[in-house]
């Protein structure tokens, strides 16, 4: 028969949450029979939200495979102005945030709150490391214009670049992380010279794309200042040149660039409405009839896509090489990036809370206060520290330092109340918010684990 | 009765004390992280080798897969949890490629129309 | 009616009056505003979203009488006083954007699981409340937060994209689609959360003694609900997010002018709202389930088939959506697939219905109001269903997209069937909830006029569908005209049963007769409890057993009702007959 107690049935608990009086832990809430079954309630039920957030990341996940699967050329060259080194710090920095957690389970479940508080603490930092390096980031990025929306270097209306001068210092940036960053790009560029013409031979009709390349440099009227000129021109006579060049050129600071070789129509830019073709829902099918696909194809240079396709590295030393629908997508590229990690970043702000949360229920009741403490502590130090490296920027300093004045007044409230000896609220009977707060930590770190190959490791 | 409860026993669990936790002692943990360290440098160092941009992506995706995997069963519990949580995870994981398949199924076959498309926004945009 | 011989007073489970004046009910346990706004208890949250899911109901139902209204005519003269300028064009693109985002979001999806299953689902596992009643509230408030988005829009300019929010469209227009997608975003929190509970719940909750195949079939279906508002919910929070990014911050995922790819938007917002299309119409089957099997007094027919068959409309319906994109520019391959695995939904929503039947068939039947509601259901579920094929068939859809053969499809469907079962399920329930029993005749009158009303108003556009007439048009070739003008009769009839409805319930609750615990004969475990049940749900721990077996029950004359017999547990563990 049924196990729900009578006394259960019968008390009345105005608040529908009371501590009951039956001996049961005080921590017990009266719609559950056993401890056992409200803490495996609480577990399923943070599984099941995990799962939301795993469709939710899912969807993002979709757009990142669609763009990247139909615009591989997009990815290699715009991947190279993330900064890798700093992204496997981070993922290291999540990895040690994810053993502190962990261990801190571990602890409180054999009954040390202490330690489980020191775990929890070293979780936190974890976390503070994380978004610090972040901040850098992004930081770096905005300083290229790297920047989510409008901005962005690559922004692309109709067909037509709207920041021409960042995009000039864009393609700069990237073209030097790709002579510096990873030296082996540019052995993989040497190495695959002579794949190229046969490639190219293969591709598309080699006439045609020259006078692709004709028509566009008589057009932009850039062509062949310098060596990442060469590189930008990619028919297979000029194959070999652009390789050395590449190789041999690698400049010391962002070079001024050509960029870019198209004039950019202006006129065309504050019209979205020259889309109109595009957003008419059929407007696949009109296309086709205008332009026959293969010889249009071919005409602009769509060889550095076929190659990463046909699985050889090659990357475009410019947005110039890439087709006109890659071209159009460079900036979705960004655009993925920051709203996957922009995303993945509220999510470790809303752990790092849940950890503080949790903390603050296991600390002993003398110890709160300095655990609250942190709250302000941290934000304060991440505005002066901002503050101080972006500028400095006053607004932030004055932030961070009333911040920093309100944890040191939450520190001196605290030491007046350490001779309180209640002890923290969990012991090995009862600890489901330091096990669902930590699945959720956890959780973050999955997400992190497969967004920095994904993100930063494109290859 | 409940399903998790039930599940534990099927597990065969013997001491069943509140929350008496089968967990991991800190050891093992220390060496799961040691591990994943490992894995994070052995997925940054692969991009050395260049198998192509597929098979690129393919190994890195296995190693983030073997992490996770790494960090599931054993920081988030999964190895001695009743199946039903790894069953939510996994059961999402499977909605998520669903989605992923499909979507990427239709978008590459009409990419030659998307091109074409974009080809002629270019022309225009350049008035060519 | 049965003269009774003791009018007027509450009985409990043995037929015995409850004599006691201030017994405790979950209505006076606690008094005050803040004893309903702060509540944890999951029937006075059923209550708060039931006033909430009505009042969205009388906002999009007023707003579909208003388009109704103004099709009623095709030229310039009048159409609420406005012509058909420009003007007039733009209110009524409008009015039907905000009758059909107002009745998806904010009223077909939360009606049955948030108001019945949150009422019913912890009784009849014989819980106190679901297993996180924080997270109930809070999925209250959210559901809240976001009808006052949608009413912020209403002030701010309207929306006119249609409820599904397409690109580019939705990021070009003018009108407030920002805040109508954060209100949507915040919904499908709520509905998140009702899911998260309902599993949680039904997984852990049950008592000993009652297993999976023990449970009622009203359990099996928001359970499946509950799966798919966790794995379909979380996809539309993301896309709707990424439309407010564009429009914000213009980052051109969906925006094919940035390089962005607008039917990947599609893709975004079937993956969801295909399933969600099931969590409209999976709980109206579970509550069809119970209603059907009651009142033919009769071993629901099937169980373990219409158990699963729940489970697999929700799983079959996350590999389908592509059936609403086959004239989008939709690759031919993926067409043909989705073409395909579309038929197979119709399988377990057969086989849903031939059970129902099946249960039926030698059934004493009762046509009390619930039954008449949910025999309307099975009529209204079998030709949406059925219809559905057409739409599901490559060819002839190309034929239907876009017309009114689909408005009156997916109305069949979602409205038809939600709308009866949620009707059905609220008059089946209601003596629990309210502990008053309704006018019987005039519930059956007004089942009546909403059936005559609903077919009046939607079978005649499967016609003026299959003839051509587009949907979403405020102007239609004089050909037309008839079928608008059946259609928006129609309308106007089924505003009156749904009025007498309406009307009935007041009634019910100022003057209806007080309720017995077990009006029905139902032996799912809330109808062990009094009618209305105490705070904490029993005063005594039901007893478990199997929840079609009816004759451990036998009817009262005397109080209109039926008392548990003495040897109930040992009929109970004879198992059914
Ligand atoms: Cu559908």
């Amino acid at each position: 028969m049924t196990t729900i107690s009578a006394d259960h049935a019968h008390g009345h608990d105005d608040d529908g949450h009371g501590h009951d009086h039956h001996g049961h832990h005080p921590a017990q809430a009266h719609h559950f029979e056993s401890m056992e079954q409200q803490f495996e309630s609480g577990k399923l039920g943070m599984w099941v939200f995990l799962a939301t957030e795993i469709l939710m990341f899912g969807g993002l996940f979709c757009a990142y495979s669609i763009y990247r699967g139909l615009n591989p050329d997009v990815f290699l060259f715009a991947h190279k102005a993330l900064d890798t080194k700093m992204g496997a710090i981070n993922t290291a920095v999540l990895l040690a945030s994810s053993f502190t957690m962990a261990w801190g389970v571990l602890a409180i479940s054999r009954g040390k709150p202490k330690l489980c508080l020191l775990m929890l603490v070293l979780t936190f930092i974890g976390g503070c490391g994380f978004m610090g390096i972040k901040t850098k980031e992004y930081y770096d990025k905005y300083t290229h214009a790297f920047v989510p929306g409008k901005a962005n270097a690559f922004y692309n209306v109709g067909g037509a670049y709207t920041n021409p001068e960042k995009l000039q210092e864009g393609v700069g940036y990237i073209q030097y992380k790709q002579g510096h960053g990873d030296d082996h790009h540019g052995d993989d560029h040497g190495a695959h010279g002579g794949d190229h013409s046969e490639d190219d031979a293969e591709h598309g009709d080699a006439e045609h794309e020259n006078d692709g390349h004709a028509a566009e440099a008589a057009e932009g009227g850039h062509h062949g200042d310098d060596a990442h000129d060469a590189g930008k021109a990619s028919p297979a006579g000029v194959e070999a040149a652009e390789d050395t060049a590449h190789a041999a050129a690698v400049p010391a600071a962002p070079p001024p660039s050509v960029w870019p070789p198209k004039p950019v129509d202006h006129a065309n830019i504050k019209t979205p409405a020259n889309a109109a073709p595009a957003t008419h829902p059929n407007f696949t099918r009109q296309a086709e009839e205008v332009a026959d696909v293969s010889a249009v194809e071919s005409l602009y240079k769509g060889a550095a896509k076929a190659q990463a396709q046909a699985g050889h590295a090659h990357y475009p030393g410019s947005p110039a090489e890439l087709d006109p629908l890659s071209g159009e997508r460079t900036h979705i590229f960004f655009q993925i990036y920051f709203i996957m990690t922009g995303l993945h970043g509220l999510h470790v702000l809303i752990g790092m809370g849940v950890l503080l949360w949790v903390a603050w229920l296991v600390a002993p009741h003398a110890w709160r206060m300095f655990v609250l403490a942190s709250a302000p502590a941290t934000v304060g130090l991440y505005f002066l520290i901002a503050g101080y490296l972006m500028g400095p920027v006053v607004w932030m300093l004055v932030f961070g330092g009333l911040c920093l004045a309100a944890a040191v007044a939450m520190v001196v409230m605290g030491l007046g109340k350490l001779d309180d000896d209640r002890p923290g609220a969990f012991s090995p009977e009862y600890y489901t918010p330091v096990e669902i707060g930590g699945l959720y930590w956890h959780l973050v770190d999955l997400i992190w684990i497969f967004l920095f190959p994904l993100l930063y490791l494109i290859h | 009765m409940t399903d998790a409860a039930a599940h534990t026993d099927d597990h065969g669990h013997d001491d069943h004390g509140a929350h008496e936790h089968h967990g991991p002692s800190l050891l093992f943990l220390a060496v799961i992280f040691v591990v994943l360290m490992f894995l994070t440098l052995v997925t940054v160092g692969v991009t050395v080798f260049d198998f192509g941009y597929q098979l690129n992506l393919v190994v890195a995706l296995v190693i983030a897969f073997v992490k996770a995997t790494l960090v599931g069963l054993y920081f988030m519990h999964l190895r001695w949890d009743p199946p039903i949580f790894g069953f939510t995870l996994a059961a999402s994981l499977g909605f998520v490629t669903l989605f992923i398949v499909f979507s990427l199924i239709d978008t590459s076959e009409v990419l030659p129309d998307v091109e074409a498309r974009a080809v002629q926004t270019a022309s225009e945009a350049t008035g060519q | 009616m049965t003269t009774l011989t003791q009018p007027g007073v509450h009985t409990d489970l043995i037929g015995k009056p409850v004599t006691d004046p201030n017994r405790e009910t979950f209505w006076n346990a606690s008094k005050g505003w803040a004893s309903w706004a702060f509540t944890l208890d999951h029937k006075r949250i059923a209550v708060m979203y039931l006033i909430g899911v009505l009042a969205a109901f009388f906002l999009g139902g007023t707003m579909a009488i208003v388009l109704r209204t103004m099709l009623l005519t095709n030229s310039d003269v009048v159409a609420g006083g406005l012509g058909k300028g420009p003007t007039a064009v733009n209110f009524y693109n409008q009015a039907f954007t905000i009758h059909g985002a107002v009745m998806v979001f904010m009223f077909i999806i939360p009606a049955i699981p948030a108001v019945i299953g949150n009422m019913v689902l912890p009784m009849q596992v014989g819980a106190i409340d679901v297993a996180f009643p924080r997270l109930n509230l809070m999925s209250f408030y959210c559901w809240l937060v976001g009808a006052l988005f949608f009413l912020a829009v209403l002030v701010m300019g309207g929306l006119d994209t249609g409820w599904t929010f397409y690109t580019p469209y939705s990021i070009r227009t003018s009108t407030a689609a920002t805040a109508a997608v954060l209100g949507a975003f915040i919904l499908g929190f709520s509905s998140i959360l009702t899911g998260v509970n309902f599993v949680a719940t039904v997984h852990m909750m049950r008592p000993e003694g009652q297993g999976w195949f023990k449970l009622p079939l009203l359990l099996w279906a928001l359970y499946s609900t509950a799966v798919i508002q966790i794995l379909a919910t979380p996809v539309l929070a993301i896309t709707l997010l990424l439309v407010a990014a564009e429009r914000i911050l213009g980052v051109g995922i969906f925006d094919p002018a940035l390089g962005g790819d607008p039917v990947l938007f599609q893709h975004f917002f079937w993956f969801y709202s295909h399933p969600a299309v099931y969590i409209m119409v999976l709980p109206g089957l579970g509550v069809i389930s119970e209603i059907i099997s009651v009142f033919s007094r009769k071993h629901i027919f099937g169980y373990k088939f219409i158990a699963f068959s729940s489970l697999a409309i929700a799983l079959f319906g996350f590999i389908v959506w592509g059936h609403h994109m086959f004239t989008s520019g939709q690759s031919w391959l993926l067409n043909a697939i989705f073409s395909l695995l579309t038929m197979s939904v119709a399988i377990p929503s057969a086989v849903k219905v031939f059970n129902w039947l099946a249960t039926m068939y030698r059934g004493r039947i009762r046509l009390d109001t619930p039954m008449l509601y949910g025999m309307g259901f099975i009529w209204l579920f079998t030709i949406g269903g059925l219809t559905g094929l057409f739409l599901a068939a490559l060819n002839t859809d190309i034929h239907f997209h876009d017309t009114y053969f689909v408005v009156a499809h997916f109305h069949y469907v979602m409205v038809g069937s939600t709308l009866f079962a949620f009707i059905g399920g609220l008059y089946y329930w209601w003596p629990k909830m309210f502990g008053k029993m309704y006018d019987e005749k005039w519930g059956r009158i007004g089942a009546w006029v909403v059936f005559i009303g609903f077919n009046l108003t939607f079978f005649i556009q499967f016609l003026a569908g299959s003839r051509g007439m587009p949907r979403r048009y405020a102007n239609y070739p004089d050909e037309y005209q008839v079928y608008h003008h059946i259609s928006t009769l129609g309308s106007y009839v089924l505003t009156i049963g749904l009025f007498i409805v309406l009307f009935n319930w007041i009634h019910s609750i100022r003057k209806g007769r007080p309720a017995p615990a077990n009006p029905w004969g139902a032996n799912s475990m809330e109808w062990q409890s009094l009618s209305p049940p105490p705070h904490l749900n029993f005063d005594t721990p039901p007893k478990v057993g199997d929840p079609y077996n009816f004759d451990g029950w036998k009817y009262d004359p005397d109080i209109d009702a039926y008392v548990m017999r003495d040897d109930y547990e040992e009929i109970m563990a004879k198992g059914q007959h």
